[in-house]
Order: structure tokens, then sequence, then C-alpha cells
């Protein structure tokens, strides 16, 4: 009995939220107190003896049921005996990180011969699938709700220095939105789980770590100190997490010592490689093509305006127009320049010039272990990382955690976590220079002799070169320097700790008391030293030269310029919570019930230094409300004043509970309500209370007795529903006002930020989900089907307005629109092989998922005239998925390459009556469908041939469309953006049979260009299928080479390795249109145990 | 026994909580943000420059008007919408335009006039809240009437109480619904308010960007001119220079930074009465876009500095850059003392006082002409000659300043005649005397969104 007395109380510390772990311990010392005999059943028809064993001789506790007669426990050998008080009964066996399984017992033949039964462990590692909800762990069969687990071995497929980066494609139910965006500044990680429930809303998922809510960079976690990731995606995640969890919780568990374990050391260590970027696939217009438009203008005039200021920049094409036109070259040479302009291939010049080899350096150390009463871990890691660009950045991450057990029923544990990053900023990336103002695509970096050239990025060359007279500073601006000398450097500090007492105060009974608080220190220097072209333009622009002495007179003293910003961050939550855990017979209950009170607070400040000099460290003091004349152009301005605080101040009280009952093991209920209140300006203090709850019930279906599947022992079917409501904090009843400081005059002013609407009403929504989970004989096939239905009324939403009213936006956020969400996610998990030395295990994750609004409450002109474009942003359309789009229905070139529409069913050319049409009708509109995957998921496949293993993971998004860029001739004339399409493009009748690009005129006609941008040849199917990674390993086997480790493994990866089938082949990518593509990485690594 | 003493206290501890929630919910969670409700928190939304001054008035009409012209070169290429501005050709437009950015500042008036009642007025707060209400008032009017002259038809006493003129929003519920006023109830409710914020304004304000009586007297001048009310329109500007009658000398003055200069005058000069700016809507009027009319460029003398100051040549046109806005970007379309003084000369002339007339006029071109140059002052034979002279210097003296606009149809409805006309790729647009299209197409989503009639 001791003995495992001595179990339980090690138990009882092994967690660190510990609600589970007392649960069990609960469980134990009610089945303790009364063992089996102690009350001696009337009527024994047999005592039914056995033993249960776990593979590897692991210990667990395991308990054992009969329907007949009371729950007991096997003994620290895995013996036990169960009285059998009916015929015929069910012997149920279970332990945590095990599957359940059972025996029926017929006659009493049956229980004459003892039992032997070898538990099969749980889809994941052994021992470790317990769900973490941030407030509690529970087992599987406990919880309602559906939660995907990601375990270390997962997370570690995926490589990176990003932890939510890992999560991707390896479980069902997350999704990385490419490219999408509601505009929503509180959208940051780009990840939704099941889809959306909010138009307007906030649409990140919560972020837990070690059961607080993380309001740091998630950038800081590192990825090596995480056990595993819990996903909760349904309405109960919500109810337990509050407002902010409609999208969904992820709950990151950082890895931690467990009592009486021996003192281990892991150790890993792995280098990231990735070559350069191959820019060909960005499309770029020819050079050619571009100096021939540019010729073209020229001719018509179109550069007049602006070679009239005298100083505007011209692209050295228009230069050598301009030479040539006022007889400063012959137009043989301007011919001869030109020809010289059309061979050269800015990609190029990029790629020598800003593009290196990148290299991330990953290292980590944990050292974990514990006494009877006492567990710790403590880890460091470190990590280097040299972007393709040159950018560069580090971090460091010290974490310790310890748990003691003070006394019998008191126990205390602690987390500390360090981290500290650092980083600057590279070399420009493609795209991001410009010449004039435009995207040129001859422009070289460098001269033949390897010598810098000097780009006219706003003023003419040969006007800056006159205009000082040799005062001035040199005004060149140099693009293959400027970034040595004007760049970002980012440091950042992160401290996060929470301590916990945990009392034990009945035997069924304990609190918990915690705190937590996070501190973050963020600081950004935007530097541009003495020698940048910002700062030698600022300098110049507002300098004075003397018209009679021809002195300089430097309103801005001459040096570098700093502009620093810093926010720092403190978060505090103290929480205080109840756990009831009682086994009555058949009955289990299992209720926390808590408060909590957080607050987060954000302090930020930002100061501008002139002349800044940073060795030695000096800076200049200027006059900000001096009004100068700008030396080019005699615009007045003012120096500006980089100065300026922010003190943000949120604050929640919440107030939870959270009721499980399970009756025979089979029945489950629960339910959670929540309250949450902030202290959102500007609402009524009624306003600030946001109800939440949610209930739902589980059945294990296998435990019954009228079960009998023998293929397939495990069956639970769980089903939740919530309500949870959402409001948008900037949205009040009240006016609100900000205030600031006129740079003209310095005087406060007040600006009213939002207009006072108090028919805004919260955000309703509700989620029902549905569960099944199954596992084959001999766990050969496991998984679990999940539906969800989301319906959310009320949405916020941009609606149109009489802005006469106000006049500051265009659109007003109101309550506009109801949607609805559903959709299914699959888990699967098969052992196709297990021979000896070969094993093949598969796992697949499919999901469907579909949002449509059901119900828009404004008027709109045309719904499917609102679709077209992108579908990045959402457009509420009744009966169409958030994200969608449709496109002017196409008649083809005409036969001098216009673009044709219809109105009225006739093929038209009159653009401003297609968008007439379009707007009114739609008719001449064809709607194409969603504009993210419907369908999506991961395949991984892992092989394991003795010591050696190979994992592909591939990826697919299916059943959505996207928009492909083009050329757009009133881009390419105002902004100088080209695109290869160009090329393509309608030059002679007949042409029409080949190409849908229609031909170059000018003027200009926008309409007809915005018409072919938006037509149906520019939409294209999006689907895909990718190759995620390739994951090799090789297990060392450390005794045969006598090797000081444990364990001791090499991996290599390879990730980002491009499509394997597209259902379009115009792009090259159709999740990331235009842009340069993720290069292949490669990642060699090992990790090893002491 | 102790195990529930432990209870009970820990049952406790939930129920504290729940009493201190509410102080603890009702920290700020912007320090930046408030509620506003006290007098320098209204005083504040006055201030607020930006919304209530900077780049706003509306300058469709501007657009149209017949100071500028677009070279071939330049027409073809600017975007189509402006093209059809540019020729009088209604065209469907939205979201951001005139009509939103001149009701910024009327709902901020609004609010501020709507907190105000909530505020009593005692001893010691009284000259801070009748700054406030006179500001309000003075905005409201001034955006209204600058509505009016680009929206509304030219006032004529005949029609004016049944032509369409803009909405008249007095309160800053959005819930009102917005409907048009006639021409005259919303002059009328312009005069009046602005009347009224007369005695609550101070004779000279803390900046240019805030009100003043005198800025108060400009505005009442400038509309009773528009209704072609000479009387009054002088007796206005009379009383305004009264207050501030300042003009610049351009030989010499200090706000004069160089007559050659790209941006020959300071921002804020010493004719500056209200300083605000026209919106850049449209676009037509870039300075280098737009070129000045040759025949009202050949007009300026050799020896008037404005001929310097004014305009520098773009090609072989000129374009403008004489604006008080000391920026080659944004136009100054406030009030200034010249204006004042050809006002009252106008409203002297009509009356038959032409020594009075002349004086005036005299007096601003005098101060404008090259002083190594004698300065021979105009005369005037009668009050036709004298009023056809003022009109020229009018135009010459107040160019881009967002008036042109108000001026042609005010003079058309007392029988001018003024006909504008646009070449265009030798196809003539021509806009008649007292054409409906003076009121000027609204918003096609204002239309949508109230349901009110479109011009």
């Amino acid at each position: 009995m001791g003995g495992i007395k001595k179990k339980s109380i090690a138990l009882v510390l092994m967690g660190k939220i510990v609600v589970l772990t007392v649960l069990f311990s609960v469980a134990f010392y009610a089945v303790a107190q009364t063992p089996v005999g102690e009350k001696k059943p009337k009527i024994d028809l047999a005592v039914l003896k056995g033993n249960v064993s776990a593979p590897d001789n692991q210990r667990v506790q395991i308990f054992i049921r009969a329907k007949s007669s009371k729950m007991t426990s096997a003994d620290s050998l895995g013996n036990f005996s169960i009285p059998i008080r009916k015929f015929p009964d069910t012997l149920t066996i279970s332990a945590f990180g095990y599957f359940t399984t059972s025996r029926i017992i017929r006659k009493v033949s049956d229980a004459e011969h003892p039992i032997k039964i070898i538990l099969i462990p749980d889809i994941k590692d052994l021992g470790q699938i317990e769900i973490n909800t941030g407030y509690q762990k529970v087992r599987p069969n406990e919880i309602n709700g559906t939660v995907s687990v990601i375990d270390e071995k997962q997370l570690n497929a995926r490589t990176g220095a990003n932890i939510l980066d890992r999560i991707i494609g390896q479980s069902s139910g997350v999704l990385l939105n490419v490219g999408k965006s509601n505009g929503n500044p509180q959208n940051k990680t780009g990840i939704s789980v099941r889809g959306l429930g909010t138009i307007n809303g906030p649409l990140d998922p919560l972020i837990v770590l070690d059961g607080f809510i993380y309001d740091g960079d998630i950038a800081n976690i590192n990825p090596f100190d995480i056990e595993n990731i819990s996903i909760l995606k349904d309405a109960s995640a919500a109810s337990i997490w509050g407002a902010r969890a409609g999208n969904g919780v992820i709950v990151i568990t950082s890895k931690k010592g467990r009592v009486n374990q021996a003192r281990t050391i892991t150790f890993t260590a792995n280098t990231t490689l990735r070559a350069l970027p191959d820019l060909t696939n960005v499309s770029q217009m020819s050079s050619a093509d571009y100096i021939d438009v540019e010729k073209l203008l020229f001719g018509k005039g179109y550069y007049d305006t602006q070679i009239a200021t005298g100083y505007q920049s011209l692209t050295p094409a228009v230069e050598l127009l301009l030479a040539q036109r006022s007889g400063k070259i012959s137009s043989q040479q301007a011919n001869l320049e030109l020809e010289k302009l059309k061979t050269v291939d800015l990609r190029k010049e990029y790629l020598d010039e800003f593009y290196t080899n990148a290299l991330t350096q990953q290292y980590g150390l944990n050292i974990r272990g514990g006494s009877p009463v006492h567990a710790y871990t403590v880890s460091g890691a470190y990590d280097k990382v040299k972007e393709q660009n040159f950018a560069q950045s580090n971090r460091y991450n010290l974490r310790v955690t310890d748990e003691f057990k003070l006394y019998e029923r008191l126990s205390l544990s602690t987390i500390l976590y360090i981290n500290s990053s650092g980083s600057r900023s590279g070399a420009p990336e493609y795209g991001l220079l410009s010449y004039a103002n435009r995207q040129v695509p001859y422009l070289r970096l460098r001269n033949d002799n390897g010598e810098a050239l000097p780009w006219a990025q706003i003023y003419r060359l040969s006007f800056t070169d006159t205009l000082g007279k040799g005062k001035l500073l040199d005004w060149n601006y140099y693009p293959t320097e400027e970034y040595k000398h004007s760049y970002i450097n980012s440091d950042r500090r992160d401290v996060f700790g929470s301590i916990m007492l945990k009392y034990k105060i009945l035997d069924y009974l304990s609190v918990d008391l915690s705190y937590q608080q996070q501190s973050q220190t963020s600081k950004v220097s935007y530097v541009s030293d003495a020698e940048s072209y910002y700062a030698r333009n600022l300098v110049n622009s507002f300098s004075q030269i003397s018209p009679s002495t021809g002195t300089v007179k430097y309103n801005i003293p001459r040096g570098g310029n700093l502009r620093t910003t810093e926010e720092n961050l403190n978060s505090a939550t103290g929480r205080f919570q109840l756990n009831l855990n009682k086994l009555f017979g058949v009955h289990s209950l299992n209720v926390i019930a808590g408060t909590e009170a957080r607050q987060s607070d954000t302090q930020g400040s930002s100061n501008m230094f002139y002349g800044y000099q940073e060795d030695p460290l000096s800076f200049s003091n200027v006059d900000y409300t001096g009004i100068y004349q700008d030396l080019v152009t005699g615009n007045s301005m003012q120096i500006g004043s980089g100065d300026a605080l922010s003190s943000l101040k949120y604050r929640f009280i919440s107030m939870y509970a959270n009721v499980g009952y399970t009756y025979r093991g089979r029945y489950t209920f629960s339910g959670s309500i929540r309250r949450d209140g902030s202290n959102i300006f500007g609402a009524n203090t009624n306003n600030r209370w946001n109800p939440l709850w949610s209930a739902g019930l589980g059945w294990t279906i296998s435990d019954e007795g009228f079960y009998h599947l023998d293929w397939l022992p495990v069956l639970r079917l769980t089903g939740t529903f919530g309500y949870s409501g959402n409001v948008d904090l900037t949205k009040t009843a009240l006016p609100v006002a900000v205030y600031g400081t006129n740079a003209v005059l310095g005087l406060p002013f007040a600006r009213i930020r939002s207009i006072n609407n108090p028919d805004l009403r919260w955000e309703k929504l509700s989620q029902l989900n549905i569960t099944l989970n199954f596992a084959s004989k001999g766990q050969r096939v496991n998984g679990s089907v999940s539906y969800f239905l989301k319906k959310g009324s009320d949405l916020y939403g941009l609606a149109n307005y009489d802005y006469t009213t106000w006049g500051s936006s265009g659109q007003l956020t109101r309550n506009v629109a109801n949607m609805e969400g559903y959709g299914v996610d699959v888990e699967l998990h098969s052992k196709n092989l297990t021979s000896g030395l070969l094993s093949w295990n598969t796992d697949l994750y499919y999901n469907f998922n579909r949002n449509i609004t059901t119900k828009y409450l404004e008027k709109n002109i045309n719904a499917l005239a609102s679709l077209l474009g992108g579908g990045n942003t959402i457009n509420p359309i009744v009966g169409k998925p958030l994200y969608a789009i449709s496109a002017y229905k196409w008649g083809g070139l005409d036969a001098s390459g216009n673009p044709q529409g219809f109105v009225d069913g006739k093929l038209s050319t009159d653009y401003a009556a297609i968008l007439k049409e379009a707007n009114l009708s739609g008719e001449n509109l064809k709607y194409f469908g969603a504009a993210s995957p419907q369908h999506y998921g991961s395949l991984i496949n892992t092989l394991r041939y003795k010591s050696f293993g190979i994992s592909v993971n591939i990826s697919y998004r299916l059943g959505y469309y996207a928009v492909k860029k083009t050329i757009e001739y009133s881009s390419l004339l105002n902004s100088g953006v080209g695109h290869a399409d160009f090329a393509n493009r309608w030059q002679k009748p007949g042409d029409e049979a080949f190409t849908t690009v229609p031909s170059f005129i000018y003027p200009l006609n926008s309409a007809r260009d915005s018409f072919y941008l938006l037509a149906e040849p520019n939409v294209i199917r999006a689907d895909n299928l990718r190759l995620e990674y390739v994951n090799f390993s090789w297990l060392v086997n450390t005794v045969k080479w006598k090797f000081p480790f444990r364990n001791l493994d090499f991996f290599l990866n390879a990730s980002n390795l491009g499509l394997i089938w597209k259902a379009d082949s115009s792009v090259a990518d159709p999740d990331y249109p235009n842009q340069v593509l993720a290069t292949k990485a490669y990642t060699l690594g090992l990790r090893g145990t002491f | 026994m102790k195990k529930i003493n432990i209870l009970v206290i820990m049952g406790m501890l939930p129920i504290i909580t729940l009493f201190s929630c509410k102080k603890y919910l009702d920290t700020k969670s912007d320090a930046k943000l408030v509620v506003p409700g006290t007098i320098s928190d209204l005083q504040g939304i006055m201030d607020d420059a930006t919304v209530m001054n900077l780049a706003r008035t509306p300058s469709y009409g501007e657009n149209s008007c017949d100071d500028f012209f677009l070279p071939k070169a330049n027409y073809d290429a600017v975007a189509e919408s402006m093209q059809d501005v540019y020729r009088w050709k209604k065209r469907p437009y939205r979201y951001p335009n005139d009509w939103s950015l001149a009701y910024l500042p009327v709902y901020n008036s609004n609010l501020c006039l709507d907190l105000l009642s909530d505020i009593a007025r005692t001893e010691k707060n009284a000259k801070d809240w009748d700054n406030v209400k006179g500001s309000a008032l003075f905005f409201r009017s001034y955006y209204f009437f600058m509505l009016t002259v680009n929206f509304g038809l030219g006032y004529d006493p005949a029609t004016s109480s049944a032509d369409p003129g803009i909405i008249l929003r007095l309160s800053s519920d959005f819930n009102v619904k917005s409907e048009r006023a006639t021409v005259k109830a919303c002059l009328d409710r312009v005069i009046s308010d602005t009347q009224e914020s007369i005695s609550l304004l101070p004779e000279t304000p803390l900046n240019q960007f805030r009100p003043s009586k005198a800025a108060a007297f400009a505005l009442l001048s400038r509309v009773c001119l528009y209704m072609n009310d000479f009387q009054a329109a002088a007796n206005y500007a009379d009383k305004c220079l009264k207050i501030k009658s300042q003009l610049m000398d351009f030989n010499s003055d200090s706000d004069v930074i160089g007559l050659d200069q790209n941006i020959p005058f300071k921002r804020f000069n010493k004719e500056t009465i209200f300083y605000t700016e026209m919106y850049s809507g449209f676009g037509l009027l870039n300075t280098t876009r737009a070129k000045i009319d040759t025949g009202l460029y050949a007009s300026y003398s050799v020896n008037d500095l404005r001929k310097r100051a004014f305009f520098r040549a773009n090609g072989i046109y000129q374009q403008f850059k004489g604006s008080y806005s000391s920026s080659s970007t944004t136009f100054f379309s406030g009030f200034a003392t010249d204006e004042l003084y050809l006002i009252r000369a106008e409203g002297r002339a009509w009356a038959g006082n032409l020594s009075g007339a002349m004086d005036d006029l005299n007096l601003v071109l005098k101060s404008r002409w090259k002083n190594t140059v004698a300065y021979i002052p105009v005369t005037a034979i009668n009050i036709q000659d004298a009023l056809a002279k003022i009109r020229v210097e009018r135009r010459k003296e107040l160019l881009m300043r967002n008036i042109r606009w108000g001026d042609i149809k005010r003079l058309n409805k007392i029988g001018a005649g003024i006909m504008l006309k646009r070449l265009v790729n030798n196809q003539v647009s021509e806009l008649l005397p007292n054409d409906p299209f003076y009121a000027l197409p609204l918003p096609d989503d204002i239309v949508e969104e109230t349901g009110i009639k479109q011009n």
C-alpha cells in the first residue's frame, strides 16, 4: 500500500497546473480508502484475478471496472482482483495514456482463469495523451470538446524557428491563410482554426503558454522547449477561455521534469541552408518592351510635366530621350545607349548584389530530473539566422521550471522563461527599389568596373549635382550601399514567469492559487548614419543657401538620423481555482470553478535624434516649430519630431466554472460557463460583461454491453454546443476622441476616432460540434471524424452609410450580417505495416470547410459585383463564401485588340456600360467560387527500416480560385509597374485568336484596363498539391558504437519543396502569385540524450 | 473544522473580487482616449486643424473653372474621371470627395454644439464657452456656404426658395435623416449662424486656424457678395477691415520669401484672416498640370509683381505658384485682406462711391506694383466701368483661391454672360451661363444612401 501511495504522491507532483493528476490521485485515494474487500459485497459470484501490463514494462496506474462492482486498481506489479456479481459482465481496463480495453465475462468459467492483458498505447506518445486546456488536464474520454494534440515528434518533423509554423499540416482544423486579410490589425498570426467565425472581428486564435494567455511575440518561444500543443477547436474552448477564444485556442505546454525521474540531458543542434531564390519566377516586363513604352510615351509628351519641374527624377531611358530632344546627344548615340539598356535585367542585378545563401543554426540543451519531492527542468537554447537578404537575427532562451512538494498537502510550482532576441534588417528584397518612383527593369546597380551606380530616386542627378554648387552634402543615392547605412535594429526581451500554490483541502477537493507575470521590452532603432542617403537627403532638403554669400545654413545638423521606439508590455494574471474530483461508485464528478483577473499594460515611446553619431555617441537639438523652405520644391516644412507616447491598459475580470460528470465511465456530461468583463472604453458598464456557455455530451459506445464489434474496440461519440459573443474593443456607443498635438501650432487637439453608434450590438456566435473517435483492433487504424456548424449573427461589417452625417470614413462598422460555417475534420492514423524491422505508418488529415453569408442586412448595389477582384477581402454576399471570386464574362478580344464583355447579353466594349450592368443586375458576371481552400489537409507517410526512418508530408489545398496578376496598363504608366504578359499583348489583327491580353493604347482607358483585370481569363483554379517536407532520420545504435548517449539520432530535413501538382499551369504558385517563391531549405541536425 | 474555515475563506475570495470589479474595470484602456465632455475637449475638437482647416474646402467648382486649361499632352495623361470633370461631363463618383471632406467639420461643429448644451456657461468658463460655440457656428456656416456654392444653383432671389441647396445637418445624431434644403434656407442659415457667432468670437484669434470676429465678418461679406447684395457685402467687409487691414507690399514685405521663388509667400502671412486649404480631390489643379489661361496671364503688366510671384514657366505655358499656403501641392482658400478690399471696392462702386471704390482697388494694386516704376492709379468713369475694372482685378488677385466658381455663378445671375469653353482634340465643350450644371453633380453614393435628388 505504501508503494502505491508514494506513486500517487509522485503523480500529484507530476503536472504543473496539475488538475489532471489531482483527479487521478483523488480517484486513487478514494479507491485506497475503500479497498477491495473492506466492504464485502453481498453476493460475489466469482472473484476474477488477472494481470495487466504495459509494453516496455512502463509503470502506470491501471483501473479495472466491472459493471457489477466498484472500480479497483492494479497493484504495482499489475495484479488485480475484482468481484463479479452478475453474468455476463464486462470488464473495462483503463489507464492513462493507453486505450481502454474491455473483456466480456460470460460465465463463471471465464472468471476462473486469471486473465492477462497487455495495454495498447494510445495514439500518441506514451503517457503524453493528456489534453491540456490550460485550466486543467483531462483524459480524452473525459472531454467532450474537440482537441487536436500535436506532440513533440510531430513538432520536430518541421523545422523553423517559429513554433506556430510547425503546427501547419500536422493536425486537422488549422489553416494557414495565404494572402487573406480582413484589414483587421488584430489578425497577426495568419492562422485560422476551423475557418471564420466573424467578418470584421478579431481572427487570431488565442495563444496560451503553460496555462496563461501569452501576450508576447510568438517568435520568442523556442520550439525546442515545447512538449506539445493542444488545439481547442470547438465552443468549449471559447467558454473556458472567454471572449477572446472564439477563433480557437492554441495551448502550448513546455517540457518539464518529473518527480523521481533520473536526470536526463537532451541536446539538439541543427543547421538549415537555403539557396538563392529563383527570381525568374517573378513576372517582369522585358527591358526592351519597357523602353519601347517609355519611348512612345515620351513622344506623346507624357513626361513633359515632370520634365518641366526641372528636378523630378526621370528614368535613364527618358533622360536619354530628353538629351536627344534637346540636342545634347545625337539620335544615333541615344539609340545605342537605349539598346544597351535593353540587355540589362534587374533581377540578375538583385541576385548578384542583394542575395546570399541563408543559414540558420539552432542549438538547445535541456536538463530534467526529479527527486521524490522536487522536479526540475533547466533548458537553454541559442538560434542564429542569416537570411537570404543578409538580414540577421539571433535568439537566446533560458527556462527553469520547478515543482516542490512543500508539505503533504501543499505543493508549489514555478516557471521562469527568459528570452532575448535581436535582429538587423538586410538588403532590399526584389521590387523594393525604385527609380523615379517607378519599377524599372533595365537598371544596373554597378557599372562594368564594379563601382556602385547612383540612382535618381526622387531628384534628377543633373539637378542635385548643380543645386548646391558643391556646398551641399553628396546628394546621390546608391542602392548598393544604402542598406548598409540605413537599417533597422530590433531587440526584444521577454520574461514570462508563473507561480502556483496548490493546496489539497480534502482528498477530493483542492484549491489553486496562481499568478503569472509577463514583461516584454522591445526596442526598435531605425538607424540612418551620416553616410546614408536618407540622412544626407534630409540635411540637404532643410538647408538654406544664402543667395548673396553662397554660405549654407544647415537647419538639420549634419550627421545621421536615429529614431527609436520602445515598447514595454507588462501583463499579469491572478487566478483562484477550486478543483473537485469525486467518485461515487459509478459516478464521477469533476468540477473546476474560479475567478481570474488580468491586466495587460503597454507603455510605448518613440524619439527622434538628428545629427546622430554612434561613435562618439552624440546628437544635436533641432527646432521643431520653425518653418523652413524645402531647398528643392520651396514648400514649407517642419522638422519632424519623432516623439510619441502611448499607454494602453486592458483589464479583464473573469469568472468561470466547468463541470464534468461521468456515469459508469461511459456517459459524460460537461458544461461550462464563463463571464468576462473588460474595460472597453466608452462602453456602458452593462456592456462590459460578456457571458459565454457551452454544454457537451459524450458516449463511449464501445463500453456498452451491447457493443460487440471486435474489429472496432474503441468507439466514442461526443457533441458540444456553445454560445459566445464578440465585441470589437474599438466600437463604442459614445464618441471617443484621441488627443494629439498639432505640429504647426504645438497645441493639443482632440480628434473623434469613432462616431457614436448606440445601435451597435454584440456579435453572437454559436458552435455545434460532433465528433466520433474510433480505433480498430490492435490500433491498426484510429482516428476521429468531426462535424461542426458555426452560426454567427449580428456580425460586424463595414456598411455604406450616409456620410453626410460624419464624413470621416466611407463606411461604418455595423451589425450587418449573419453567417454560417460548417465543415468536417478528419484524422486517420494507420499502421500499414509493422513487421519486425520494417514499419510503415500513415497519418491523414482532411478538412472540409465552408463559410457562407446567410443574411446581409445592408442593401447592396449588386452582390456579385463586390466579389470582383482578388478575393482577398471578406465580402458578405448572401449564399456565398466570405472569401469568393466573380469575374466579368469574357467575350474575347475584338479585331482591334479591345477586350469585350457583355451588355444585355451582347458583346460590348463600352466598359462604363459593362460596369453599370455588373453593378445593377450582375448578368454579365460569372461566379467562380471560394477564394480560400474548401478542402485541405495533409498526408504524412512514415517508413522505418531498422534504425532508419523517412517521413514525407504532402499537403493539399483544393476547391478554390485565385485571380492572377497580369499587365495593367494604368499601373504601367502611373507607377511604372510592368508585367511579362505585356509581351503577349494583342499587336496586330489576328492576334485575338491567340491571346487574351488587350492591346496597349494611349491615352489610357483605365475602365478597359480594370475590366480586363477582373475578367474570366485571369481567374484560375488555385488547387494544388505541395510537397511540404521530407525527413530522413537515423537512430544511432549507441550501444554498438559505444557512444555515451542513451539516444542519438541524426536527421536531414528538406522543406519548401514546391508544388507537385497545380490545377493551372500559368502561374508559378497560385498561393503566392507574383512573389519571390521561398527556396528549398535543407536542415541537418542531431538530437541526443544522456 | 479547520478545513471548513479554509473553505469559507476561499469562498469569500471570489465574492470580494466581484465587489471590486466595477472599479477595476473603470480604468481607461488607452490613455490618449477621452469621451469628450469638457470645454477643453471641445476646444480640442475645434483645434483639430487637419479636420477643420487643412486640404478641406470643396474644389469641384474650382476644378471646373476657366482660369486654367490642360494642353493635349496633359489631358491625355490624366485619368478619364479627370477628363470628364474637365469637360463638365457628368460622371459617377463616390467617397471620398468634397462632400465627405466638408461634412466632417460640420459633424465636429454639431458635436460641440450638442455637447455644449450639457455644460453650464459660468462666469469662469464664459470666454472659453463662447469661443467654442462661436467657432462651431462659424465653421459649420463656412462649410455649408462652400458646399452651397458647389452643389446648389446660383442665388436667384426669384427661385432660391425652391432651388435645391445642400443638406443642412444641425445635429451630430446620425440617425437624423438627410434632406436637401433650398438654396435660400442654406444661405439664410449661414448668415444667421455667422451673425450669432460674431458676438461670441474674439476680435483676433490665437492663431489663424481659429475663427474670429474678423473671419465671421469676412464670411458674411463673401456670402452677401455671392447673393449680389453689394451693400451688405461692403458693410461686412468694412467691419472686417476695421479689425484687420494689413496688406503685403510685394516689394519688401517680410512675409514675402522671394518673388522668383517657387514658393513666394510665407504661410500665415499678415494678409491671412482665417486659414483653410482647398481639397485636391479631382486633381486637375495640380500646379504642374494646370496651365494658366494665356489671356489671363497676358493681362498682368510686366511691372505687376504678381506676374513674377504667381507664375512660373512650364514649357510654353505658365503654372501657378502664388498660393498663401506656402506649398506647391495645396492651395490657400481662406480669407485674406486683399479679398475684403476688393469686396468693399465692388460694393462702393455699386453704390456709386467711385472714388472710395478706386481707393480700395488702388491700395491693393499698388502694394503689388514694382516700386521702382511709378504706379498710375486706376480710375473709373462710371459705375459700370468701375465694376468692370474691379472684377477684372478681382480675378487676377484671387486666382486659385476657390472664389472664381462662385463669382461666375453670381455674375451670370446679373447678366455677365460668362461662357466657359474647353477645346479638347478639336472638340469644343461649353458651359452656358446659368446652366443647371452650375449645381455640380452630387456623389452617387450619397444619392443612393439618402435618396436625395441628384443635380
